[in-house]
């Protein structure tokens, strides 16, 4: 016999549901051959599972996907069923999402007794940290390239001073890429990473080349990462704001480096913007979020900014700019850093530019 | 082998073993001061041994090491934070068994006690002469018209609706709910122009106008402060919304020259909301900043030349919090290093 799921929920799409449809005898082939087909289907066993990114606005896709599935099996589901899967699917769908854009949910489905499947969902939630600590054992490193981003060495140069004398806040360092450099020039670099091994490479890092780095394993949007008041010259965050969710997270991150920037400091980060014009639906956004390029609006971002004491002084594409500045040998940094930058992890455009790219932001605080 | 007869001897042992009989329990609620970790353990230690259970040295090196790590956790969480031991007897071995936690906090929890606990006015009746006197001042010499205020912490309102009724305009940022409710109520009877939102001023989200105040006022604000990291803080979000020339009015403990805090005694003035800042520390914290210092007086000292004889006979607990009895039991006659001033800086 087959083995019965744990959680049984749902019981549908057996083919032996419906009640005879006539008294008198049937000759004809055709109503013959599907009422035995009708018949053998409900003797196919079916079972397997289905693992679906939470996008929530995807629910009718997955419905249409899931539906043809179990057709194909000969399952097919009742209108009321699917108003069922659906309503299930959506519940499970905002729950995974509102938890992680990294979450899937899973479908499993197994033969049932009545010669129709049983399934039942589950959410699995991974978190962004938990995906970059699948990097180190999946992935070759250096993860994110060899080289400091070009536009953070020039922004850095143009603060006059000694570099002793510079305070410098990297807001998700990964593994160092761009703290490390900067700390070899002689800045005082404070590093801030929110997955625990890449901190701790970065500790490593510093203790092997004797450099002064603070290095602390904490996400800038909790209420408890702190920084000093007043004190760093250049705040920057790199790759960062490409894993925000919304645009109240991008307000959040501002006001907290308006509070740790000195007057005069300035703050550069980069994040994925539409071009103008352009105004992605939510599907998109949810999407974007998924695939590590959140997508704001230049409204969104001039929104979060509102009020705060910061200006936008200038706003490169970072592709090019990164381009343009980088020894032809140490480009691209990575293998995936054209494509995604250039916004095309969400919209698969290959000979094309999509309505969207990474950019960088420079701002000084008043 | 000696067999022992002595009736002495006897009594005195078969009495020990009774104690294994006597069943107790407790609970110890202690403010989070790392520096007073000796002291507590010797309470500890007199009130295990009056129970008659004395602790071995391994024993209590593992008392001091649990109890250590609540403090700082505790102490480096918030200003209102306790130590909470429970212990009983330990049915199987008769000795002391315990467990230690950290309870966190608030300012706004202090004072929701006093709405349950404590008679109104929780705060003194009438405003603080010192801020009308300096939002006069700074009417006259800005010509403004009307006044802009901040006012951080207005508590119940007691500066908030006088100033008000003066005509200036009022955004304050209360971290008590109640209060901000309150003030909000006595605004809206007499139409008066006052916004108050609840929050922590130091909250990264709490934003206000950038360079739209003539005036900031934080009146016993500072005393809850958790360390100087905040109070620069402070400083710099108060210097982006005063307008050039502004002013920020605010009172803290200072200590009188001579007088150097040791840490037992910083640590124990924060538990106790008299957050002590050298005026070293002051100045460091305003470091590079664009507000420069114009002056500190005595606030005890001006309130009483300013004040109603009748107000100021009914000072309640302001007094003596004031002169720094809250933080030092001293006999009268006996005045504490440290008193409540008036501070003043200005927006360059």
């Amino acid at each position: 016999m087959f083995r019965k799921p744990e959680v049984i929920e749902f019981k549908v799409g057996s083919p032996l549901t419906q009640p005879p449809v006539s008294p008198s005898v049937i000759t004809d082939p055709q109503i013959l051959y599907d009422a035995m087909m009708g018949r053998f289907n409900s003797r196919i066993y079916a079972r397997g599972e289905i693992s679906l990114p939470a996008i929530p606005s995807l629910v009718d896709y997955y419905l249409e996907g899931l539906d043809q599935i179990f057709t194909s099996l000969g399952k097919q589901f009742s209108e009321e069923e699917i108003q069922q899967l659906r309503h299930n699917l959506i519940s499970q769908l905002e729950q995974g999402f509102r938890a992680s854009p990294h979450s899937y949910i899973v479908l499993r489905y197994d033969p049932s007794d009545n010669g129709g499947i049983s399934y039942n969902i589950s959410t699995v939630v991974s978190t962004m940290a938990e995906q970059y600590n699948s990097w180190l054992s999946t992935r070759q490193t250096p993860l994110f390239g060899s080289q400091p981003d070009a536009k953070l060495i020039e922004v850095v140069k143009q603060i006059p001073g000694r570099p002793q004398d510079i305070a410098v806040l990297d807001i998700g360092a990964g593994t160092g890429r761009n703290t490390l450099p900067l700390a070899r020039m002689g800045y005082a670099v404070d590093a801030l990473e929110l997955t625990p091994a890449f901190a701790d490479q970065i500790k490593e890092a510093a203790q092997a080349e004797n450099l002064a780095i603070r290095v602390y394993n904490a996400d800038i949007l909790s209420p408890l990462a702190r920084m000093a008041p007043a004190y760093y010259s250049l705040i920057f965050a790199s790759e960062v704001v490409s894993h925000f969710r919304t645009a109240d997270e991008i307000r959040l991150l501002l006001a907290k480096v308006c509070d740790g920037l000195h007057s005069g400091g300035g703050f550069l980060f980069n994040t994925f913007v539409a071009i103008d014009g352009y105004e992605p639906d939510q599907m998109t956004r949810e999407l974007s979020q998924i695939n590590w390029s959140t997508i704001f609006t230049r409204r969104d971002i001039q929104t979060a900014m509102d009020g705060l004491p910061l200006t936008l002084i200038e706003e490169v594409p970072v592709y090019d700019y990164e381009k343009s500045h980088t020894p032809p040998e140490a480009w691209p940094p990575t293998g995936w850093f054209e494509n995604w930058s250039l916004g095309r992890d969400l919209f698969w455009l290959p000979d094309h530019r999509p309505p969207m790219e990474l950019r960088w932001l420079v701002c000084r605080r008043l | 082998m000696v067999c022992i007869t002595d009736p002495v001897v006897l009594r005195k042992a078969a009495v020990s073993r009774h104690q294994y009989r006597f069943y107790f329990s407790g609970q110890f609620i202690l403010p989070c001061v790392p520096s007073l970790i000796e002291d507590y353990l010797e309470q500890f230690q007199r009130v295990f041994t009056a129970l008659g259970r004395q602790f071995s040295e391994a024993d209590l090196e593992q008392l001091r090491q649990i109890v250590a790590s609540c403090l700082v956790e505790g102490y480096s969480a918030s200003t209102h934070a306790n130590l909470i031991l429970d212990y009983q007897v330990d049915a199987n071995t008769g000795g002391i068994k315990y467990t230690a936690r950290t309870e966190i906090g608030n300012v706004a929890g202090q004072y929701q006690g006093w709405i349950r606990d404590r008679p109104a006015p929780l705060f003194r009746d009438f405003p603080d002469a010192k801020a009308l006197h300096v939002a006069a001042k700074l009417e006259s010499e800005l010509g403004a018209n009307p006044l802009h205020i901040l006012e951080i912490g207005p508590g119940t309102g007691r500066n908030t609706i006088p100033l008000a009724r003066r005509g200036y305009h009022v955004d304050a940022v209360e971290i008590t709910p109640e209060f901000a409710e309150q003030i909000q109520a006595a605004a809206s009877q007499e139409s008066l122009s006052i916004n108050v939102q609840v929050g922590n001023f130091l909250d990264p989200l709490v934003r206000f106008r950038l360079r739209h105040y003539h005036l900031a006022y934080a009146s016993e604000v500072v005393a809850h402060l958790h360390d100087l990291d905040e109070l620069r803080l402070l400083f710099a979000k108060v210097a982006d919304y005063l307008i050039p020339g502004g002013l920020f009015l605010f009172n803290t403990f200072l200590p009188i020259a001579e007088y150097l805090p040791e840490p037992v005694i910083k640590e124990l003035s924060m538990v106790h909301c008299c957050m002590l800042f050298t005026k070293a520390e002051i100045y460091q914290a305003l470091d590079g900043l664009p507000l420069q210092y114009v002056m500190d007086e005595p606030q005890l000292k001006y309130e009483q030349q300013h004040q109603k004889p009748e107000d100021w006979e009914n000072l309640g607990w302001f007094g003596l919090w004031s002169s720094g009895r809250g933080l030092f039991d001293l006999p009268e006659g006996q005045e504490p290093p440290i008193e409540l001033c008036w501070l003043i800086l200005q927006r360059i």
